[in-house]
């Protein structure tokens, strides 16, 4: 191996030169992640209730929609959770840390929107969402909840609560708590999931991933019986 | 120090990384048409290339506690691309030692092989992290999230992009250690050959 010694005597820069000058930058680099760490990472600070709140769950949950169906599923011979009664889920509103009950409403159909904040499919489809209904509001028959799970504190987009803040989502939100209770408890198997009950409660359909407007347009459809 | 600042510095490194690709890069491109360029890229063999192997050493040693640290420490857990990328990188700390310690160009050949297929599944990660499309169908699966960005600094410094800029400046230093292991007289021989590809006896 070149020794330094070899450098010099041969006309070039020592060796260990360059290990100094990348020690150097090193060193610069490391000051400067000190100096400015605080500036660079998320603006919004977690509420209390990011890393999950205490949920409960009334009834009995639903199976996991199975993992090689994808796309909107409304055959009970496809998806054993229609025609089941959705359970009933209660805790902390994901927006406001109020408390929040997730439970059918009589007379009305709902879509239950579950949704995690690192989840990049999410994020496109929250913001479609709400567009949508700004230009086109769901019928009176008809409501929107939404489920805020699979908590990942410190990832991308984090926190729940400044993200749906952010994207003007106003329909109440349940935060699932760490173990994904209340995700389980609805058989969520991708994200974004729907799942649709008509007025009685009953599940109609489920769909796992983005959907177009015409397809959210649909879910509506559903959910009016 | 929080992990903030430890990912910060990470993707600084990341960065700085980068800078020295591009530098390398212009000057083994740009010397092909530029006689200025291509005494750069000469002092670049010259100078930097005996050191190479050792600095990719280094370099392969830092990537591997790196991410090491994000999944240890940071409690980031790696999904099936990183552990692609993590299996291309981790030998490369062995791969450059021994091919500093013995000035092999053969070990410089196998560590740039490896390390472009490691920027390979980068460059795709990278990718899919942009395009989420590209693997799932609109859909986030809830346990491998290869397209999720865990975390980003800087506008775009993605883990994938850290591991992109690492394996592309192993490239960089594999080629320049070959380059200076084939051509021992080009410290002192300005007319030996510097371009890699010109070389091909091995040393003993």
């Amino acid at each position: 191996m070149t020794t330094s010694t070899d450098r010099n005597r041969s006309g070039g820069i020592p060796g260990w030169t360059l290990w100094v000058a990348a020690a150097v930058v090193v060193v610069v680099i490391l000051v400067v992640a000190v100096l400015f760490s605080k500036d660079s990472g998320s603006s919004a600070e977690p509420e209390a209730w990011d890393e999950g709140a205490p949920v409960t769950v009334t009834g009995e949950a639903l199976p996991p929609l199975p993992d090689d169906v994808g796309g909107l599923v409304e055959d009970p011979a496809v998806d054993a959770a229609i025609g089941r009664t959705v359970p009933t889920l209660a805790g902390t509103d994901a927006r406001t840390g109020e408390p929040v009950e997730l439970a059918p409403t009589p007379g009305k159909g709902r879509i239950l929107l579950v949704m995690a904040h690192w989840c990049p499919h999410c994020q496109a489809e929250v913001p479609r969402i709400v567009e949508h209904l700004a230009e086109s509001p769901l019928p009176d028959d008809v409501e929107l909840v939404g489920l805020a799970t699979r908590l990942a504190p410190g990832e991308n987009n984090y926190p729940s609560s400044a993200w749906l803040a952010r994207e003007d989502w106003t329909a109440p939100t349940l935060i699932d708590d760490a173990n994904t209770t209340a995700g389980v408890a609805v058989g969520l198997s991708g994200l974004p999931f729907f799942i649709v009950t008509d007025a009685e409660g009953t599940v109609v359909a489920r769909a796992s991933g983005e959907l177009t407007t015409e397809g959210f347009d649909h879910l509506v459809e559903l959910a009016q019986g | 120090m929080d992990t903030e600042t430890v990912t910060l510095f990470f993707a600084l490194l990341a960065v700085a990384a980068q800078i020295a690709v591009v530098v390398v890069a212009a000057c083994a491109v740009g010397g092909v048409v530029s006689p200025a360029l291509a005494r750069a890229r000469a002092a670049l063999v010259t100078h930097v290339g005996p050191q190479a192997y050792a600095l990719g050493a280094a370099v392969a040693a830092v990537c591997t506690l790196g991410s090491l640290y994000l999944s240890e420490v940071a409690d980031l857990v790696p999904c099936r691309l990183c552990w692609y990328q993590r299996a291309a990188m981790y030998p490369q700390v062995l791969l450059f030692g021994l091919a500093a310690l013995r000035r092999s160009r053969r070990l410089g050949l196998l560590a740039a092989a490896t390390v472009t297929a490691g920027g390979a599944v980068s460059t795709y990660h990278v990718l899919l992290e942009r395009k989420p499309d590209l693997e799932a169908d609109g859909m986030c699966d809830l346990y491998n999230r290869c397209s999720t960005i865990l975390l980003e600094h800087l506008g775009y410094v993605t883990i994938p992009t850290m591991a992109l800029s690492g394996f592309a400046l192993l490239l960089c230093l594999a080629l320049l250690g070959r380059a200076a292991a084939g051509a021992p007289t080009a410290a002192t021989d300005p007319t030996a050959p510097t371009d890699p590809v010109q070389q091909t006896q091995e040393p003993t």
